[in-house]
């Protein structure tokens, strides 16, 4: 009897919930830690998903039409620009960081190398608004896009109701970014002990010399950490970047940056918020030869790290089982044809 | 399965009587007229005016946000304000007039209110209304809200155009800039005149100095600290 009334209580209540949520399509493995984005309260929906990925490859969205999201956040590069250090935007205008990769980024507290950005959903503002990136003004992009017909039908299926606003636009954009997870390379499978997941001796190794040399700060399974760090980079005098404490006007913070995700890695140089490396191995020298002692320094780097060559080699090859190429080559990342043949 | 109902029962049954609680309170209606002016004038676009400091300005965008609207703060913690939040262009009409609801109680000695929005909201992603970051009072590389902006020229700014831009905002703990205000009000009155005096702020700035100040910051809460000054109730 008790049991019957919980059940028609719940009935009730996700017929109620029922009628506005749809399907929610954000998953991940369930070992891995919940999210910091609010998924229960911003379910992702096929819908929501598709309106992000238009606007996500729509150049529409610069002030003259050229540039979209996807010019320096490529695919195959795990959403990242590549080729360049500093990231180039609106007439070629070359801005002052590297731009980061976006992957698995419901995990992570605050955006950009500085952590300016406190939320995933604001985070589209920046390059929209940038001079040196898109030069448009939110209110602008709204502007154009109610003028597109293709646009009203896209907002009405995600948001039931095709009145477009700056929040929609934003939710949009989030929608796509949300999606951009990786779980399948092949430490993963590792991990998970699944077919092809069987890891060489040397990559045992160099797991193993990650886990003691890095894994504070690239921590295992996102190979990152919501945290500011200064590992030693010295100050690149052109551009004079000290990160994080720009936002919190701390000198404690100076020389700060973002703790980046190495997953894909391979694929994602150059590297750094300056791009100053070319290769992983340029990477791996800098942590055993190259840190510069200041005040900042986190002091998990304070103690000189040694490698001989054979273990720089297997750290390098274990980096490498971080790529997915289901991910970096996942259809339903790529550019969407709707953009050309019903716009 | 037992221990769980005897939680979900009286939830229900709180929930329910809730409902009827909300659906049942009486409100009435609240007028803030907003009344922008410099030096007593009014203010207009584009106008000259001339500050204590000799300086002539003329403003091009003075917008404002006033959230959080309350009431007789100690003997109803619980009342709801329905309608709470306004962001004011001064040259906008339409803002200038905002219509609360709040629960009847003719008896109300103070309102209160906050210039600017709370951390909370700083911190919640994309909202909507006036909070919607298209109203162009939200920051980009450094996620919070503007609270403030008033932008205008002067031939006493030595900047390009001569023009002064202040974006007053930021809500980290060293340096906030929300400021709280709160004004008398005598029973049965439904309405208040919020004067805003810009000649208050401009009268404490010297221009030839501080002519911009975009990102939060000591410099942003020393200007919170001007600009709440700026509002009286007539
Ligand atoms: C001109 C190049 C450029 C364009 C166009 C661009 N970005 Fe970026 N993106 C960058 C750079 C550079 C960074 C790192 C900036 C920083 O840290 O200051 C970045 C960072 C990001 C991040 C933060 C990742 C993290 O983990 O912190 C996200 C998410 C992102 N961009 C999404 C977008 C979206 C969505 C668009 C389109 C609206 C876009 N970007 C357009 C260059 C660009
Ligand atoms: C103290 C924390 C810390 C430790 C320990 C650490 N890193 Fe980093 N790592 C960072 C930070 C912070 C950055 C970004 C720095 C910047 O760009 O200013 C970074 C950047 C990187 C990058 C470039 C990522 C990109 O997308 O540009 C690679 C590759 C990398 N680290 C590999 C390693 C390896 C390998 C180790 C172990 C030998 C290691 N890190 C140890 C904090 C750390």
């Amino acid at each position: 009897m008790k049991k019957a009334v919980c059940f028609i209580g719940g009935i009730l209540l996700l017929s109620f919930i029922g009628l506005k949520v749809k399907k929610n399509i954000f998953t991940y493995p369930e070992y891995w830690p919940k999210p910091v984005y609010d998924i229960i309260k911003n379910p992702v929906t096929e819908e929501g998903f598709q309106l992000g990925r238009a606007l996500f490859y729509d150049p529409i969205l610069s002030k003259d039409n050229t540039i979209s999201c996807a010019s320096c956040h490529l695919q195959a590069s795990g959403f990242t620009h590549i080729d360049h250090d500093l990231s180039h935007g609106i007439e070629g205008k070359i801005g002052t960081r590297n731009s980061l990769a976006i992957m698995n980024s419901a995990w992570s507290d605050s955006f950009m190398w500085d952590g300016g950005i406190n939320h995933l959903e604001v985070q589209a503002l920046a390059p929209l608004t940038s001079d040196v990136e898109m030069a448009e003004t939110l209110e602008n992009v709204v502007r154009k896009l109610d003028t597109i017909p293709f646009y009203k039908k896209m907002f009405y299926k995600a948001f039931q109701d095709s009145t477009i606003t700056g929040q929609r636009v934003l939710l949009g954009f989030t929608q796509f970014t949300l999606m951009l997870n990786t779980y399948n390379s092949k430490y993963d499978k590792y991990i998970r002990k699944e077919v092809g997941g069987e890891f060489t001796a040397q990559e045992k190794n160099g797991l193993k010399l990650f886990r003691n040399n890095c894994a504070s700060c690239h921590t295992e399974p996102l190979f990152a950490t919501n945290k500011f760090k200064n590992n030693g980079l010295a100050v690149d005098t052109t551009l004079n970047d000290y990160g994080r404490m720009k936002i919190t006007q701390n000198p404690k913070d100076s020389l700060r940056f973002k703790v980046p995700t190495l997953r894909n890695i391979q694929f994602t140089k150059p590297y750094m918020h300056d791009g100053r490396f070319e290769t992983l191995q340029e990477v791996i020298t800098h942590y055993t030869n190259g840190i510069q002692q200041s005040e900042t320094l986190s002091e998990e780097l304070k103690d000189p790290i040694l490698f001989t060559h054979r273990e720089k080699v297997d750290l390098l090859v274990f980096l490498r089982t971080l790529t997915d190429k289901e991910f970096l080559f996942d259809k339903r990342f790529s550019f969407p044809k709707a953009l050309i043949t019903q716009k | 399965m037992k221990g769980n109902l005897k939680v979900i029962s009286p939830l229900w049954l709180f929930m329910f009587f809730n409902m009827l609680l909300f659906s049942q309170q009486l409100n009435e209606d609240f007028k803030i007229k907003v009344s922008p002016v410099f030096n007593g004038e009014k203010l207009q676009k584009d106008d000259w005016y001339v500050s204590k400091k000799g300086d002539s300005i003329q403003f091009n965008k003075v917008k404002f946000y006033l959230t959080d609207f309350k009431f007789d703060l100690a003997e109803n913690s619980q009342q709801k304000i329905i309608n709470n939040t306004v962001l004011v262009d001064a040259f906008d009409k339409k803002t200038l007039l905002k219509t609360l609801q709040r629960p009847l109680n003719k008896k109300d000695s103070t309102i209160q209110f906050s210039l600017g929005v709370s951390g909370v909201l700083s911190e919640s992603g994309a909202l909507s209304g006036d909070f919607d970051p298209a109203n162009g009072m939200y920051w980009a590389w450094q996620s919070g809200y503007i609270n403030i902006k008033i932008e205008g020229m002067s031939p006493s700014c030595p900047t390009r155009k001569n023009k002064f831009t202040f974006h007053i905002g930021g809500f980290q703990k060293s340096y906030p800039t929300l400021r709280v205000l709160s004004f008398p009000i005598k029973e049965y009155q439904n309405e208040i005149t919020l004067v805003v005096d810009l000649a208050t702020f401009l009268n404490e700035i010297d221009l030839k100095e501080k002519h911009s100040v975009m990102i939060p910051g000591e410099k942003a809460s020393k200007l919170a600290d001007i600009a709440v000054n700026m509002f009286d109730i007539k």
